[in-house]
């Protein structure tokens, strides 16, 4: 084997080597286990209902603005290799902006609700378009939630934040809607 | 590249991955029990109205052996508050956290005792700040825990959580934490995938016995519930304001159920606010508890309280301390409450909260405590 060869599998293997270290160095992060600057969740949030896993996105990536009627791409998928039913209700609520200073923020009020069915096939995904017709308000937190309707738990239990973004009046600084 | 591999997984082999250490701690500190040693307050200028009148009050009525540390965006910022509530007698420090902030410390950490003597107190911080993304001082409230460790590195660690909550959602005393309903739904299938397993993490990292609420008003619980010592909780109860407030609006001939105290729409006296703090009752007396029931007066928006629970006790010796929030133009309300501490056993010194109640909290919202002997 030439000196050349020996350099090159030697460069690679050194490469490979720091790589494999350096991906297996960090620990792990779960709810149990603390750390000084947990990471972002990994995954988006989905609603996992009879092994149906369930998202929500804003309709082509698009950013929301006030005055806006928002469309959702609400994406199911069937990890099971049985048919499966499930009822979501999607909800979207607004918070006011302007509670920079109290302790809480105020109650969200509803601006919109849909209930939707979806059938799927074993390991079949769907994706299909929510349009909401309702105008967004200004200066406010909106977020739009996932529920199983066919939980017997009270709703708020069963309610899983998928989306969540704020408006402004005119475009200024605005928002990418993102999935929690 | 194999040979990479292999050469990667010996190094890991021999040094072991680093695990992100936890550092150890001991219990949740208790709400009720010892001398309040030091305390931790937010200033920020621009909540001056909403705080300063009750920073007045409540650090004039400390006594001097507590020490204040003081968590400010900046020097300015500390000396507007020296220029705004003037001399008091316990020690003031400044923590200068170099960012924006809002004024409500509770709920920025859990204090976690140490776990041997002499050690360091633990903050215990929440994973995350609600509306950090959209308001820069929920995103410097994030910080608050590892600003404090850092000022006081000698007696303080900070510690995050991979769980969601707020400070305020837990009330401890030597024995139990009560969690409120919310902590599970902010939680549940975000960062844990059952129930059991969020109370086993609260278990292992409050070293209490937990008690997850499952029926509560939607608020923290300082805002309807106080563990007063010896087995005791004190329940918040609307009825017993309704009384009241009825006889406080009779001689202007007004109905009682209208613009009291600039509560948003009103009070709130309905069947269903009324059941949620009475489960609150049900649920801490089969947790044993000798229950106690106290004037609340809740508005309709659910949030704005006249509340009598979100207090801070101190215990001295044999003496019992509470500073207990009060409120100006709700004086029989204010009276009957300081009733029922005095029937306590407790010594009651006034807070004027009237100016932070509209903001949906009050004096236990704004404190967190530190240290307690």
């Amino acid at each position: 084997m030439k000196k050349k060869d020996i350099l090159t599998i030697a460069t690679a293997a050194l490469g490979t080597a720091t790589l494999t270290v350096t991906a297996f160095w960090a620990g792990p992060l779960d709810a149990g286990h603390d750390a000084e600057a947990p990471a972002p969740l990994a995954a988006k949030t989905r609603l996992v209902a009879h092994g149906v896993e369930i998202g929500l996105a804003a309709s082509g990536g698009r950013i929301f603005q006030a005055g806006e009627q928002p469309e959702f791409e609400l994406t199911a998928t069937n990890t099971t290799n049985q048919t499966a039913n499930v009822s979501v209700c999607v909800t979207m609520t607004a918070s006011s902006l302007a509670d920079a200073l109290s302790r809480t923020v105020r109650l969200p009020a509803v601006m919109w609700w849909q209930e939707q069915i979806v059938s799927l096939g074993p390991n079949e995904t769907k994706t299909l378009t929510l349009a909401t017709r309702t105008n967004l308000p200004a200066k406010s937190v909106i977020s739009v939630s996932l529920h199983d309707l066919d939980q017997k738990a009270p709703t708020p239990l069963a309610a899983i934040v998928a989306l969540s973004f704020a408006t402004t009046t005119n475009g200024a600084s605005p928002f990418v809607a993102s999935a929690r | 590249m194999i040979l990479g591999l292999a050469g990667g997984a010996g190094i890991l082999a021999l040094t072991g991955s680093p695990q992100r250490t936890v550092t150890p701690s001991g219990p949740i500190l208790s709400e009720c029990d010892g001398h309040l040693r030091e305390l931790v307050l937010h200033y920020e200028p621009a909540a001056k109205a909403i705080v300063a009148p009750i920073y007045r009050d409540f650090l004039r009525a400390l006594d001097r052996d507590v020490s204040v540390h003081l968590v400010c965006p900046d020097r300015a910022g500390f000396e507007d508050f020296v220029a705004t509530v003037g001399q008091v007698p316990c020690r003031i420090s400044p923590i200068l956290a170099g960012h924006p902030m809002t004024a409500w410390s509770r709920d920025r950490w859990v204090a976690l005792t140490p776990a041997a003597p002499g050690g360091a107190t633990t903050l215990w911080s929440p994973r995350g700040e609600a509306g950090q993304e959209v308001w820069p001082a929920r995103a410097g409230d994030e910080r608050i825990g590892r600003d404090i460790a850092a000022a006081l590195p000698k007696s303080v660690q900070a510690r995050r959580s991979g769980l969601y909550f707020d400070g305020g959602d837990f009330l401890a005393d030597e024995e139990t934490v009560f969690v409120v309903p919310r902590v599970l739904q902010r939680n549940l299938q975000q960062t844990v995938c059952t129930r059991e397993e969020l109370l086993g993490i609260l278990s292992r990292e409050l070293k209490r016995r937990v008690i997850l609420l499952d029926e509560a008003p939607d608020h923290h619980a300082g805002m309807f519930m106080a563990s007063v010592g010896g087995k005791t909780m004190l329940v918040g109860d609307p009825s017993l304001a309704r009384e009241l407030i009825s006889v406080e609006m009779a001689p202007h001939d007004r109905a009682p159920t209208i613009d009291f105290m600039g509560l948003p729409g009103g009070p709130d006296f309905s069947a269903q606010t009324q059941h949620l703090f009475d489960a609150v009752a049900g649920q801490c007396a089969a947790a044993g508890y000798r229950i106690v029931r106290i004037p609340v007066l809740p508005a309709q928006d659910r949030r704005t309280y006249l509340t009598y629970v979100n207090v801070l006790i101190d215990e001295q010796g044999n003496r019992r301390l509470v500073f207990l929030p009060v409120y100006r133009g709700a004086e029989r309300l204010n009276a009957a409450a300081r009733a029922v501490w005095e029937s306590l056993g407790y010594e009651v010194r006034p807070v004027d909260c009237t100016s932070a109640y509209r903001h949906f909290g009050c004096l236990h919202c704004l404190v967190n405590v530190l240290r307690r002997d």
